[in-house]
């Protein structure tokens, strides 16, 4: 980070190459749109880089650039869901080209993707980002306790495919 | 770890076209913020003294360097002809809604209108697009295609082997596309780098709204290709209605409309078809567009020597015969033009119902807008 701040574009590289594909992938079991995916976790990045002179590199990276693409995913899903015209129908012929669900480990991606955006939304940011919940808090600007209720509604509906993983 | 925190972080499948896209957006954004302005304005100028040295050394000395400058052709400040028709403030006190200004072809000129105001005439024209921002337009005239700044000033032109058409500028404004007979072009948008890009037909093309820049367009009436143009890959050939005349994108880039006389197929950015719509019995599409900022379909119909353009099976327009319309910015207000009557501003929204707010003094025939820009910054 101190040698990107410093203008080594290397370094930059190295990082950029580091975070993409968890930047990538938070920002698509969020959105659950490929494309919007795409856009936002290259918004993230060019976000990060314009103000990479700002971060405190006492501070870990990661947090900072996951918290940048959380806060996109989450606007952009919400954008989505309030223009979204093409209802369920469309749903199903995306769906129609995904991988069968064949094995559990699909399944359970297949069943945080059914979860409404509120608990999907915690749920990656708690589990895939690591996010504590005071953090998830400040970034989706509800209490404490709603991400705690919405974590745990989330995880009831997940029981049953966390369930077949177990051994 | 939790099994969902593995499975959740399990890396994804890689996608190393997504990932250098991103990353040639992530380094043109590192090298913003690395350079100093001052620095890149010096490099600006140094590059372009000796492209400007290069090019005359080269154009001097050799035959085809000759033919290079006939063909780039630019001469930022060369006098503007004046349009022959004596012009005339537009709407006489009338305000376009939602603001911004439109782009006019009239008597086979191009112009710059603004409510209120004279218009500002720019070239001959065949056919006028505005770039991203609404700062210049490119202008198709022949086998000449000219950029001019919207207060008249000649930017750069080019010349092409044959007539040039459908050009459209992206909407990050890198880029402009047109057709040469039966071949795609690229002209970056400051004139450089002329390049093919393939096969293509039909009178449309259809920049995706957003960061990659994808192109939808005919490559033959049965194929619909949408191509990512940094890499000329293909992101889907899906087959398009029967004699597609016209591809919109919504503004989010979410959704593609491909539309014929007799069929309407919306798809989504894979080439996924999501809605496949009819022709009304005894009529046919003649054009389709999809309200700015919405995935809501306007569609123009012709009937029984009718045209009506309804926005979601709600009529807002009809006539004898109708232009195409053309969206505010703001999605809120179109402009109905009828052959033979001035064009007329009609809201777009239920609650405003279908009276006219306000005709345009467009002139009385043979005119087309085809553009209206931009919106409002808030």
């Amino acid at each position: 980070v101190q040698a990107a701040q410093r203008g080594d574009a290397a370094a930059f590289e190295a990082l950029f190459r580091r975070h993409w594909p968890m930047a990538h992938r938070a920002a698509l079991l969020i959105i659950r749109d490929e494309h919007l995916a795409e856009d936002v976790a290259q918004e993230a990045f060019v976000a990060a880089a314009g103000a990479l002179d700002r971060f405190d590199r006492r501070r870990p990276f990661a947090p900072w650039l996951r918290t940048i693409v959380a806060r996109r995913a989450i606007d952009a899903a919400r954008a989505v869901a309030v223009r979204r015209e093409v209802g369920d129908e469309a749903l199903g012929a995306i769906g129609a080209t995904e991988p069968a669900l064949e094995r559990p480990d699909a399944r359970l991606l297949a069943a945080v993707a059914a979860l409404p955006l509120d608990q999907r939304a915690v749920i990656v940011l708690r589990h895939m980002l690591g996010m504590g919940a005071g953090e998830i808090a400040r970034v989706l600007e509800v209490p404490r306790g709603t991400v705690n209720s919405r974590l745990r509604r989330g995880l009831d509906a997940l029981r049953p495919a966390l369930e077949e993983q177990a051994p | 770890m939790s099994d969902l925190a593995r499975i959740l972080r399990e890396p994804p499948p890689p996608d190393p076209p997504a990932e250098e896209r991103a990353w040639r957006l992530a380094r043109a954004a590192y090298a913003r913020r690395a350079t100093p302005a001052r620095r890149r304005r010096r490099d600006a100028l140094l590059a372009a003294a000796v492209a400007v040295l290069a090019l005359g050394l080269v154009g001097t000395l050799t035959p085809a360097g000759g033919t290079v400058i006939r063909l780039i052709d630019v001469r930022p400040d060369a006098p503007v002809p004046t349009p022959p028709r004596a012009s005339r403030p537009v709407g006489r006190g009338a305000t376009l809604p939602g603001g911004g200004r439109l782009l006019v072809l009239s008597g086979g000129w191009a112009s710059v209108v603004r409510a209120g105001a004279a218009p500002q005439g720019l070239a001959r024209a065949d056919e006028a697009t505005f770039s991203a921002f609404g700062h210049y337009v490119a202008v198709a005239r022949g086998r000449r295609l000219t950029v001019y700044a919207v207060d008249g000033r000649r930017v750069w032109s080019l010349t092409e082997a044959s007539r040039v058409r459908a050009i459209r500028w992206s909407p990050d404004g890198l880029r402009i596309a047109y057709r040469v007979g039966a071949t795609l072009r690229l002209v970056d948008g400051n004139g450089e780098q002329p390049t093919t890009l393939g096969r293509a037909t039909g009178a449309t093309l259809a920049w995706r709204p957003g960061r990659a820049p994808v192109l939808a367009y005919l490559r033959a009436p049965d194929v619909l290709a949408l191509t990512d143009v940094s890499t000329g890959a293909d992101i889907a050939r899906p087959r398009p209605p029967a004699a597609t005349t016209t591809l919109a994108w919504t503004t989010d880039g979410r959704r593609l409309l491909a539309a014929g006389p007799h069929v309407l197929q919306v798809l989504s950015p894979s080439g996924i078809p999501l809605r496949r719509r009819r022709a009304p019995v005894g009529g046919e599409l003649i054009g389709a567009s999809f309200v700015p900022g919405t995935h809501r379909v306007a569609l123009l119909t012709r009937r029984r020597g009718a045209d009506v353009l309804a926005v979601e099976g709600r009529t807002v327009a009809f006539a004898p015969r109708l232009a195409a319309p053309v969206w505010s910015p703001d999605g809120d207000w179109l402009l109905a033009g009828a052959h033979g009557r001035p064009w007329r501003l009609v809201p777009a929204h239920p609650a405003a119902g279908t009276r006219p707010a306000a005709a345009l003094a467009l002139g009385e025939r043979g005119v087309t807008v085809s553009g209206w820009c931009c919106r409002r910054r808030r």
